[in-house]
């Protein structure tokens, strides 16, 4: 194992993991109870090619990553401004403390009497991703080297120039880390809520139609879906961070 | 017009690090400040780059526009690159492009210009903080040990870089060396300190 890419790796204890789960259903030997990778693929392949499938997604993605992107720009001004006044710092830490320990289920009902299902999932993974994200971004600015503030100071450097050469690259490492753990709880969050407030033309109101109908290919076929784009809006994020880190490298 | 300090006083809890401290610095010339370590040197440069306030006194005659300055360390953001430490602050392009390579290369770091500075030795990083200093156009000089960690010739070549640049600028020049002053034609200044 030494010898081989993590890539590599990953792949061949993947591929393990898929064989235990396939003999594990053919050892059932019930689709309703478990069903197989095979099983999976061929229902997600039969769902890929209906519109409502690409509809439901798109409904979700788009709520998903609106919560996600409101709580994102949130949770730094909020980290921003904390950090520059204690009194919002010390104001926020104790609501923030019970957003991240109070259960995502308690969340979705007590907004169900606030919000449209519909809007849930938005509600939800801002809610979730909020806290981390300040967290985060405190986090970073606290890794802001205050001798090159002062640096930046004496030789007037303007703000712009100031966050790209000091505060972006010491800060971007602790925001970039919350935001890519972010984006993992604002799908597992946004769904949850969807199957508990069933929008209609959700993902969330398929996984719960499918445990209603018993339909476990249609439910594994579906996280299969949801773990894909998921781990894509991930993917996409790393890029784009990636490209902000390089932006900060050069001037 | 000359930088005047008056009756400047600095506490840290119980220490007194500048108790009064009165002196004119005559515009265009080098002062060069000795004096033992913790005698208020490097407390003289903050407050006069107002990066501290002072607990009494005034400071009047430093220039608009900006002051030039050497740290005691570096402040180089690391992952920039020498040439781009420079860029940074030099913010009138036509003006830069053409010196900031010629700058480095007079300083021995022709061959390190697209280097991040967090890859350079301790007297590399000294050099860069060097020529930023004396690039950045500014009429009050403010250097705090700038030859630090610079061997027999390195430091050799950083003189003669920095002779022609500080010409004309009112510079404090914080060393422990005496032949600093020597080399600028600067006036010596002799710092003492006392404790409460």
């Amino acid at each position: 194992m030494k010898n081989l890419s993590p890539k590599l790796q990953f792949l061949l204890a993947a591929a393990f993991w898929l064989a235990v789960w396939q003999a594990l259903s053919m050892a059932v030997g019930q689709p309703i109870l478990l069903a197989s990778p095979a099983v999976t693929l061929q229902r997600l392949w039969a769902l890929v090619r209906t519109a409502d499938f690409w509809r439901s997604l798109l409904f979700t993605l788009g709520h998903i990553l609106a919560g996600f992107a409101l709580a994102s720009l949130a949770g730094m001004a909020l980290a921003m401004l904390a950090g520059k006044v204690a009194l919002v710092s010390a104001l926020l830490s104790p609501l923030l403390a019970a957003m991240r320990s109070v259960p995502v289920a308690s969340f979705v009902i007590a907004a169900l009497i606030w919000v449209p299902s519909r809007r849930l999932s938005i509600l939800i993974a801002f809610v979730i991703v909020l806290p981390v994200i300040y967290a985060g971004t405190l986090d970073g600015i606290r890794q802001i080297d205050p001798k090159l503030r002062e640096m930046a100071r004496v030789f007037r450097m303007g703000r712009w120039n100031r966050f790209r050469t000091v505060d972006l690259p010491a800060a971007l490492p602790s925001v970039a880390s919350a935001l890519s753990v972010s984006i993992g709880l604002a799908w597992k969050s946004g769904v949850a809520a969807e199957v508990i407030g069933i929008p209609g033309g959700s993902v969330g109101e398929k996984l719960y139609k499918a445990k209603v109908y018993l339909a476990t290919p249609d439910l594994f076929a579906w996280t299969l879906a949801i773990v894909l784009i998921s781990a894509g809006c991930a993917k996409l994020l790393k890029l784009g961070l990636r490209a902000i880190g390089r932006a900060g490298e050069r001037l | 017009m000359n930088l005047e300090v008056k009756g400047l006083t600095k506490t840290y809890g119980d220490h007194v690090v500048l108790d009064g401290f009165t002196h004119t610095f005559p515009e265009g010339r080098v002062t060069a400040i000795e004096g033992r370590s913790g005698c208020g040197k490097t407390t003289l440069l903050r407050l006069i780059a107002a990066l501290e306030r002072p607990d009494a006194g005034t400071i009047a005659g430093v220039p608009e526009g900006g002051i030039s300055m050497v740290f005691q360390e570096d402040r180089l953001p690391p992952q920039l690159t020498a040439a781009d430490c420079l860029r940074s602050v030099l913010r009138k392009a036509p003006e830069r492009d053409g010196y900031i390579g010629e700058a480095l290369a007079a300083l021995g770091l022709g061959g390190d210009l697209d280097k991040p500075v967090r890859e350079f030795s301790g007297g590399m990083r000294r050099r860069v903080a060097l020529a930023r200093a004396l690039l950045f156009p500014s009429k009050l000089v403010l250097l705090d040990e700038p030859f630090k960690g610079l061997d027999a010739d390195t430091r050799r070549a950083a003189i003669r870089f920095a002779r022609p640049l500080l010409a004309g600028r009112t510079v404090l020049l914080v060393t422990h060396d005496p032949g600093d002053a020597g080399d600028f034609d600067a006036l010596p200044l002799r710092m003492g300190s006392r404790e409460k």
